[in-house]
């Protein structure tokens, strides 16, 4: 096991890779009641084609598919619930899927050692029919309808779904009605012994645990089962475009206050930058340039441009980020031209540029007393840049202002995707 | 940890001390009966206050002296509990040695510029500030229906009882024209005047030093008094369940909320069996709703129970087809009813005590939750953590089916996407 000792504070980060190739990394809080421990799976909505295990061909599966196989492992041959086990054991148990990857957690203050075993356990033993298919089909039809029904879910969607020609992040990660129906057990095999292999997986705990305890009893676990050698997962790569699928779109939809997605697609191949570091500048030209303490905020909102505040995200594929602007507001247009400005003529002043390096640092140290999100930011960190990052006094030495500028000019804004949802024209139908 | 409790005459001093965070997060808290003719001129003053100060005329500016504190986490909020409207401004900071001498005194000193310093002139707020409060607070009010799941509960809770304080909204369209800067700015006076004051300090600090830190930092000094009760009490409890349906059109999935009036509970069974009874109807993860509305009959996405104790309201909240509404409804007082008649088994109530066990512990865990559950043991009379994680295994199957007597369904609201649907008056 090796360690690396966070300097700030002291904590330390521990890990370490089992003979079945599982990774675990922990950060042990002794001043905390609680365990956070997710099993995380690196396989998302968006590898929805690739060469299932044995296979030489590529195979295309229904979109959808990875979301609906995370709720099929809460479904046990022995009838026992997840859910209800850990609830039995005073634990919370959950799951996600997203684009990128697929994670079981739970949250508890006791029983460590059951409920770490059960997480490796059930998520270790699939176990599909034709029947519990069918039953959840039904139930996630309701998930589905109920995203649509959200203005900002679907916003977030069709954002993203105009925004790529090919990559399969286009779709949203529950994927259609249509998509669900098609789903067999026989697909959810294939893509369960594909994906859910310990190698690649990776197990992160945050909170109250001995970590040489953990390894031993994550290695015991592991050795009773047995896995078959995993090859190198292929999946398929696309060919993205710069171009965007589509430039506007818009949607009338039963809202109140008419809400703007504004989404750039950029290239990877002009930026010289690691991800991390680019990351990093991304994230202080976007914040300086949209956030709180800009100009565009307060032009905003004096004009009455922009309810509460803009919020940015990013979605990453190989062959470019995908950087949404996203706002509720009374003036559509005006807001998107105010941005296209933004966007086209900028500066970054140095009070700002140190303050929001300042930011990074805190920010961090925020993180590293809240076990659920310092759990998050690990696995986040893991599934985009590979590393968990956890000395940011010496990455932030080397962001620097002559920096962002050659950066700046390597960026490239042009490719532009908005969606606006409006209120019916005829006024609220209720 | 270390408890000190002050009254300062004019308000109360709570300090809590543990070396358990990185952060000493400071909370105050404003509280009188809420009048609904109130309600949206209060929901001013928490945002403006954050939008702009004296030195700081601007968020921009205000913002930036806040990064340049290493972003101290400020917030402020606005609710209703019982009869009581409560405003809550906090900072959480991080402890001086993992940034530099000195800030926590800058902190505070930039926390009571904000709350202290407001940017007033002529006995008015700042009209661009004002503008900018007032358009996000019209588009909230219009927006209202733009989350369905919430918009559900209001609408059952105004057909449960539109006199009651437990239906006010947050703020009404109809009040918000005749407020300005000037009214806003008179009723921010008499919060500090009149209002009920509570701070709460938490985190690795030194009593006396902290004591000090505080009274330099809230100039407020009128001594005052409230008798209103916090807890709603009903006066009616019909046997006839009113039920409700409205209309959104092209809403793929319909929402079913239902309503239960609580007759007045006992202390312990305010403080631990209420919860335990939600818990096993509708708890977060395992729950007799979720089983059977959910898991067997594949009804719903979502199914839950949740309670509020100051309005003495239970609460059941679904997403559901509208086609099943019939079948919901059926299945949801089935499982009232077991509850009634104590069909219970032992393993359901330890799954519920472990689960608020758990959830207490986990509060400790995080310094916002533990400071907001500092508020909630001092508004509700609750007990201490220690103390809770020990009772809660103390109440009974027999104490759950008594206290089911006492909960009454009174509304039954479905919100849907059209087309008529059959319901029985049964």
């Amino acid at each position: 096991m090796e360690q690396i000792i966070i300097k700030k504070t002291k904590d330390i980060l521990y890990y370490d890779t089992l003979d079945n190739g599982l990774q675990i990394f922990m950060i042990p809080k002794k001043k905390v009641n609680t365990v956070f421990a997710s099993l995380n799976v690196k396989y998302g909505a968006m590898h929805n084609e690739f060469k299932p295990i044995g296979k030489d061909k590529m195979k295309k599966f229904p979109n959808g598919i990875a979301h609906f196989l995370e709720h099929k492992m809460f479904e046990q041959e022995n009838g026992i619930d997840p859910m209800l086990y850990y609830a039995q054991n005073g634990a919370d148990v959950n799951a996600y899927t997203s684009q990128y990857n697929t994670a079981y957690y739970f949250l508890s203050s006791d029983h460590l050692k059951e409920n770490l075993e059960y997480l490796l356990d059930f998520v270790q033993s699939p176990f599909f029919t034709d029947e519990n298919v069918e039953k959840e089909k039904g139930i996630i039809e309701e998930e589905i309808k109920m995203y649509d029904d959200d203005p900002y879910s679907y916003l977030d969607d069709k954002i993203r779904y105009n925004g790529f020609k090919k990559n399969p992040i286009r779709y949203s990660v529950a994927g259609e009605i249509k998509d669900i129906r098609a789903i067999t057990k026989e697909d959810l095999y294939e893509c369960y012994k594909t994906f859910y292999h310990p190698s690649n997986m990776f197990l992160v705990l945050t909170g109250n645990f001995d970590p040489n305890e953990i390894i031993k009893i994550v290695s015991q676990n592991q050795e009773k089962k047995h896995f078959d050698k995993l090859d190198k997962i292929v999946i398929k790569k696309t060919k993205e475009p710069d171009e965007v699928n589509k430039e506007y779109e818009e949607k009338e939809m039963n809202v109140e206050v008419p809400k703007i997605s504004y989404g750039i697609k950029i290239p990877l191949k002009n930026i010289s930058y690691e991800p991390r570091k680019r990351d990093i500048y991304l994230s202080i030209i976007f914040n300086s340039l949209f956030g709180s303490t800009s100009r565009f905020h307060e032009k905003a909102k004096e004009n009455g441009l922009l309810l509460s505040y803009a919020s940015i995200s990013t979605s990453y594929t190989d062959s470019h980020l995908y950087i949404t602007i996203s706002a509720d507001t009374e003036k559509a247009e005006e807001l998107v031209e105010l941005i296209k400005e933004t966007l086209n003529d900028f500066e970054i002043d140095d009070d700002d540029f140190e303050n929001k390096k300042k930011l990074f640092l805190s920010n961090y140290l925020y993180t590293l007393e809240d076990v659920d999100a310092l759990n998050a930011r690990i696995v986040n960190d893991l599934i985009i840049y590979g590393k968990h990052e956890t000395d940011y006094d010496i990455i932030l030495e080397g962001i620097t202002k002559q920096e962002l500028g050659q950066f700046i000019k390597q960026l490239n804004f042009d490719n532009v995707s908005i969606a606006v949802i409006k209120p019916f024209k005829q006024g609220r139908n209720i | 940890m270390k408890y000190q409790h002050h009254d300062e005459q004019a308000y109360n001093l709570h300090l809590f001390k543990t070396d358990k965070f990185k952060t000493i997060t400071v909370m105050i808290t404003f509280r009188r009966k809420s009048v609904k003719e109130e309600i949206t001129l209060r929901s001013f003053i928490n945002q403006i206050l954050l939008l702009s100060s004296k030195n700081f005329p601007s968020e921009r500016l205000l913002c930036k002296e806040m990064e340049s504190l290493y972003g101290p986490i400020i917030g402020a909020n606005e609710r209703r509990i019982g009869n009581y409207a409560i405003t809550s401004f906090y900072i959480k900071m991080l402890n001086e040695e993992y940034t530099e001498p000195g800030m926590i005194d800058k902190s505070l000193s930039f926390f009571k510029e904000i709350l202290f310093n407001p940017d007033v002139s002529k006995s008015a707020f700042n009209k661009r500030s004002f503008n900018i409060v007032k358009s996000d607070i019209l588009a909230k009010l219009r927006s209202v229906k733009d989350n369905l799941r919430s918009y559900s509960v209001i609408r059952m809770l105004e057909n449960m009882d539109s006199d009651s304080p437990l239906s006010y909204r947050n703020g009404y369209l109809e009040d918000l024209d005749s407020i300005d800067e000037t009214a806003v700015y008179k009723y921010y006076k008499s919060m500090l005047n009149s209002d009920l004051v509570d701070v709460f300090v938490m985190g690795d600090i030194d009593f006396h030093d902290m004591r000090n830190a505080i009274r330099d930092m809230i100039p407020i000094n009128t001594i005052k008094k409230q008798k209103e009760s916090l807890f709603i009490t009903h006066s009616t409890s019909s046997k006839h369940i009113k039920k409700v349906e409205e209309e959104v059109s092209g809403l793929l999935q319909a929402k079913l909320v239902v309503g239960c009036r609580i007759a007045p509970l006992t202390d312990f069974e305010r403080k631990y069996v209420l919860p335990i009874y939600s818990d096993i109807l509708g708890g977060p993860s395992y729950s007799k709703l979720f089983q059977s509305v959910r898991e067997k009959n594949s009804l719903a996405y979502y199914i839950y129970s949740n309670y509020r104790r100051g309005d003495n309201v239970l609460i059941v909240s679904s997403g559901i087809n509208k086609e099943s509404y019939n079948l919901a409804v059926k299945l949801i007082k089935q499982e009232f009813d077991d509850m009634n008649k104590g069909i219970i088994d032992e393993d359901e109530l330890k799954r519920a005590q472990e689960d608020i066990h758990s959830i207490t512990k986990s509060i400790e865990d995080k310094p916002l939750r533990l400071i907001n559950d500092f508020v909630s043991q001092f508004i509700f009379g609750l007990d201490n953590i220690e103390k809770r994680k020990k009772e809660i295994f103390k109440v009974t199957i027999d104490d759950v089916k008594k206290m089911s007597k006492k909960i009454h369904m009174d509304t039954v609201f479905l919100l849907h996407g059209g087309d008529q649907v059959g319901t029985d008056n049964n």
